[in-house]
């Protein structure tokens, strides 16, 4: 104790500052020498990785600096509460005063001299601050400051005028030059200290916040406030004048300036702790709760200690070349690696912009610090593909993707447990409570949002769900695959580290394939394959069944015609549509865009000229197809959206796959398509769908024995729902109506929901409790055939009516229709299991499907369907009365023979 | 005696303010000159029509329904170098400003509007040239 206090004995604040000072200049000498004020962020950069000394000199620089700053102002109001002592002459004390502004732009130059992302601002403040000052401002701005492409200016004020200003000042009013050993001491052991473990701040380039350094934070927060920053420069003269008049002003005076820079002192330390820790991006204001705290405000403050012996080579550090014009720790170790698209090689992007971590750290524990093993995960897609250099308008849009929210799923299952009346209510699956439907999706449903995180390395499979942007973006080739296969055997080979995924354009119909061969099996059913109840091993060795994920058994039936022809997911579905366009949407059908009559069409096409695409769009069509130049595209009719892998051209209109860039030429529809008006409303999709798959007589129950998984916190759990499978079938889909306002369209739809949920194995509070539902749901059953079906699928079909599966028959003599259905009736609602309707039936004022807006067909409209049906019994698909009803039936019934019977519906 | 004081005293003061006033026209001259040469700065940068707002070091272009803009990314609070948009708001990291997509002030404490630049579109070529 005794010795502590002989240590600090003669003390003050003033050897403090001094020897601060004299630290400072030493090290600002020594680092004048790898320091290039040409190439400054360069220079800092090799210098924080590859010269560990030198960086321990800059940041022995740095933190003497900042002693030398607060010390001073310590040392200044230490002497305001001793008046008494101070015995400066006017002058010194002018020169003094000077002096505080002189010190802070020493710093501020110090600052500037980092070249990094926030010098420009920082440069640009400054210099509209000088600015403001009446009639000398612009000399003196352009006098400190120079041109903004260069900072030579700024280097010799720092290292030269204030400097030596500091200098003259520092012996003029304290007769001293060096500072006494005790002081010396103290100081280069704290910077010392600091500068070991706190390597000096160099702006990354990722972090959006601008902020300037700590002691401007709060000028920064009072610039803010001011509309007009001349205010600024009165503030700051009147700091001075306050500084100024305490020695010589009355004794009342005195006192008021002292109390006016305390209380001014206090304000602006609160507002440098608002501006530090509660500015984000663009000076907005975040809470520490907020989303994207950590990465706005708390980088800010990452720093790591210095390592004096890098973790790489001589040979490595000078093969090692330079991201964006600066050197990034990473690659000097991550050498030669390949498998990258030109867009996303670190020779581009470096490693930091999408992996994290900190690229000025030379040891390998330092520089993976918070590093992103898979990046492209939306919890942190917004700091790696989606900073602002890169892809920010897609990532700023991503929650509105129902692939990312599921609210069509949501809302629905909601629906079914009659947890709300509507199945269209927007939601998002963050959002999830602990209700029964919630809790159905937690263990089956939402594992597939793409919000899902991908946790692990390794190529996109059946088996895999989510990944936010990597979902669909990252390929892994051959090599690749291979190497990361020997990994995961052997957790000691490395090579899978020289051989990255691609990250690109390359979106394949596998990327799609692992949550869309589920629910509504889209992805298999356009490949033709049907799922069975069957059991894997009695199909392994035919060819007309697969497995997928190992245990479902999938039968071939027929694929899509699209897909004979090699076309992916990505041909039909745009960015718009799969990676959202910014709208909530609450069904898939509202989301997606693209019809079957945007490319078959009969008539002039709407077009787009590539002078007239979004960025966007014009952005993959280059990239895909080369320049857009003269180019014309069509858009979809619904939202307009451009195709960018088509083209007009000579009256011709062509497609191109966009992975392969197959040329297809484009087909007008089928002239039955369009003949007369009877089908007008009628999708494409209802006659060209060959199949599709269905399931009826679900039952769903809650087993608090059953081990279960939340899907939402990926983590396994005891009790789960359990969904016992009814009949899967496959066929020729029913047809519904959907209706918007005034319009109708008829589409394919299945048995989306004919199910039995006993709420009561869940809740307690409602045992007993079972619900039963007969709910059609909308269908695009990617089943697509050229030819469509013929007349009498639909016009005497139970199944294509809603009364599922049975026998329609139209009796001749006493001039009935009949239905002797296949299935029993369910005791629940006395329907026959596969139907939608009863017989010349339309469940008016029920609930019967999973949109608001989707009905089984009126019995009028039955009626008129039946009644073509009865023609088509003595007629042919082709006859002259089928093709001229089609014109005008009613005419055609009205002109009919005495021979034709049609329907007695009484 | 005093006569020669005042003569030598005269002759300091004059000499000083003479030296002051000479350096700082001289000064005031020097520096004039220098920024009218380095302030006369010509960007030409390949157009993309189909972009609606692209950002360079020192101007913006905003392209709304085939009319084009140049407006300088200098926010008008205090020259801070505007580097993004969102919802067709143009962004100030530094104090929080926003400007529509015409420069006009949305959020302050700008109060002026982005200057708007001149410039040439030759369109054969797509180039676009900013005079500053």
């Amino acid at each position: 104790m005794k010795n502590s206090k002989n240590i600090i004995k003669d003390v003050t604040y003033g050897q403090i500052s001094l020897a601060a000072f004299l630290i400072c200049a030493i090290t600002g000498v020594l680092i004048a020498i790898p320091y290039d004020v040409n190439n400054p962020l360069l220079s800092l950069s090799t210098i924080m990785i590859l010269n560990p000394t030198a960086s321990f000199i800059r940041n022995l620089h740095f933190w003497s600096a900042q002693g030398f700053l607060i010390f001073t102002l310590i040392h200044i109001w230490d002497h305001f509460n001793r008046t008494s002592d101070l015995r400066i002459k006017k002058g010194v004390w002018l020169r003094l005063t000077i002096g505080v502004i002189i010190l802070f732009l020493a710093m501020l130059t110090g600052f500037l001299l980092k070249g990094d992302a926030d010098t420009q601002q920082a440069w640009r403040i400054l210099d509209s601050l000088i600015n403001e000052i009446p009639t000398i401002g612009s000399l003196i701005a352009y006098s400190l400051l120079g041109t903004e492409d260069s900072l030579q200016l700024v280097y010799v004020h720092h290292i030269a005028t204030f400097t030596i200003f500091l200098a003259i000042i520092t012996f003029e009013h304290s007769r001293k030059l060096w500072p006494i050993y005790n002081a010396f001491f103290i100081v280069l052991l704290g910077s010392v200290i600091l500068s070991y473990f706190f390597t000096a701040p160099l702006h990354d380039g990722i972090n959006p916040s601008v902020k300037g350094p700590w002691y401007f934070v709060g000028f920064q927060e009072v610039l803010h406030w001011l509309t007009m920053p001349w205010i600024s420069i009165l503030i700051i003269i009147l700091f001075l004048t306050l500084i100024y008049i305490i020695p010589y002003a009355g004794k009342q005076t005195s006192f008021l300036s002292k109390r006016s820079l305390l209380i001014i002192t206090i304000l602006y330390i609160l507002l440098t702790i608002s501006g530090m820790f509660f500015r984000g991006e663009n000076w907005g204001w975040i809470w520490p709760w907020q989303a994207n705290y950590s990465h706005s405000v708390m980088n800010s403050f990452k720093t790591s200690s210095v390592t004096f012996t890098p973790d790489f080579s001589e040979l490595e550090i000078s093969n090692s070349g330079l991201v964006d014009g600066k050197k990034e720790s990473c690659i000097v170790c991550h050498q030669d690696v390949v498998g990258f698209t030109a867009s996303h090689s670190p020779e581009a992007i470096g490693c930091f912009s999408c992996h994290g971590g900190n690229p000025f750290d030379g040891s390998k524990e330092g520089a993976h610090q918070n590093m992103i093993l898979v990046p492209g995960n939306f919890a942190d897609a917004d700091i790696s593909c989606g900073t602002t250099n890169c892809h920010p308008d897609i990532t700023r849009r991503k929650s509105s993707n129902l692939m990312s929210n599921l609210s069509g799923m949501i809302s629905v299952d909601r629906f079914v447990f009659n947890e709300q009346d509507n199945p269209d209510i927007l939601t998002d699956v963050h959002h999830l409570a602990n209700t029964a439907a919630d809790e159905h999706l937690r263990n089956l449903c939402v594992t597939c949002h793409l919000d899902n995180p991908k946790t692990e390395s390794g190529p996109v499979t059946e088996k895999s769900r989510g990944g936010g942007c990597l979902a669909c973006h990252v390929n892994y080739d051959q090599f690749a695959t291979t190497a990361w296969l020997n990994h995961k055997a052997d957790v000691f080979d490395t090579t899978y580290l020289k051989y990255h995924p691609s990250i690109s354009m390359q979106v394949t119909n596998q990327h799609c394939f692992g949550c869309h061969s589920r629910s509504a099996r889209i992805s298999t059913s356009y490949e033709g394959w049907h799922e069975t109840d069957l059991v894997a091993e009695n199909v392994l060795l035919d060819s007309n069944y697969r497995l997928v994920e190992e245990t479902r058994v999938f039968k071939f039936v027929q694929e899509d015609v699209h897909h004979k022809l090699g076309l992916s997911c990505i041909d039909c579905h745009n960015s718009y549509e799969v990676m959202g366009d910014g709208n909530y949407y609450a069904h898939q059908e509202n989301q997606t865009t693209l019809s079957c009559s945007d490319c078959h069409f009969d008539g002039e096409p709407a077009t787009v000229d590539s002078k007239e695409l979004d960025n966007e769009s014009a952005k993959i069509a280059s990239m895909r197809f080369g320049a857009n130049n003269e180019k014309k595209f069509l858009v979809t009719n619904k939202r307009g959206v451009p195709l960018v892998n088509t083209k007009v051209r000579n009256d011709s209109n062509f497609f191109f796959t966009k992975n392969e860039g197959v040329e297809f030429v484009l087909s007008p529809p089928n002239e039955v398509c369009t003949k007369g008006n009877a089908h007008d409303n009628l999708s494409c999709a209802s006659c060209h769908s060959s199949w599709a798959p269905s399931c009826i007589g679900c039952h769903n129950e809650y087993d608090p024995n059953e081990r279960g998984y939340d899907m939402i916190a990926n983590r396994e759990k005891m009790g789960s729902w359990v969904e016992y499978v009814g009949e899967y079938n496959h066929g020729l889909p029913a047809l519904g109506v959907r209706k918007d306002g005034e319009n109708m369209e008829v589409i394919p739809v299945v048995p989306g929901m004919v199910l039995t949920i006993d709420v009561g194995s869940f809740s307690k509070d409602l045992h007993d409790s079972l619900i039963f539902h007969r709910l059609f749901a909308p269908s695009a059953p990617h089943t697509t055939v050229t030819k469509g079906r013929d007349c009498k699928s639909c016009h005497n079909n139970p199944v294509a009516l809603g009364y599922g599966k049975g026998k329609l028959t139209f009796d001749l003599t006493n001039h009935k229709w009949s239905f002797d259905s296949h299935y029993q009736n369910n005791p629940n609602d006395n329907l026959p299991e596969d139907s939608w309707v009863g017989f010349m039936d339309d469940r008016l004022g029920e609930k019967v499907s999973t949109r608001s807006n989707l009905f089984p067909f009126s019995v009028e409209d039955q009626k008129r369907i039946l009644t073509v049906g009865a023609c088509l019994t003595c007629h042919d698909d082709n006859s002259t009365v089928a093709q001229q009803s089609l014109i005008n039936f009613d005419s055609i019934i009205g002109s009919r023979s005495s021979r034709c019977i049609i329907p007695d519906w009484n | 005696m005093n006569k020669e004081v005042h003569t030598r005293r005269y002759f300091i003061k004059s000499a000083f303010i003479g030296l002051i006033t000479g350096t700082a026209v001289l000064w005031g001259s020097m520096v004039g000159r220098q920024k009218t040469i380095n302030s006369k700065k010509k960007f030409t940068i390949p157009y993309n029509p189909n972009q609606e707002v692209s950002f360079n070091d020192e101007f913006i272009v905003v392209t709304r329904d085939n009319k084009i803009q140049v407006l300088s990314s200098r926010c008008t609070h205090l020259g801070c170098k505007i580097v993004s948009e969102s919802d067709s708001k143009l962004l100030c990291p530094c104090h929080g400003s926003s400007f529509d997509l015409e420069g006009n002030v949305l959020i302050g404490p700008a109060l002026r509007p982005l200057e708007k630049l001149d410039f040439e579109i030759d369109r054969n070529s797509s180039i676009l040239t900013v005079q500053l």
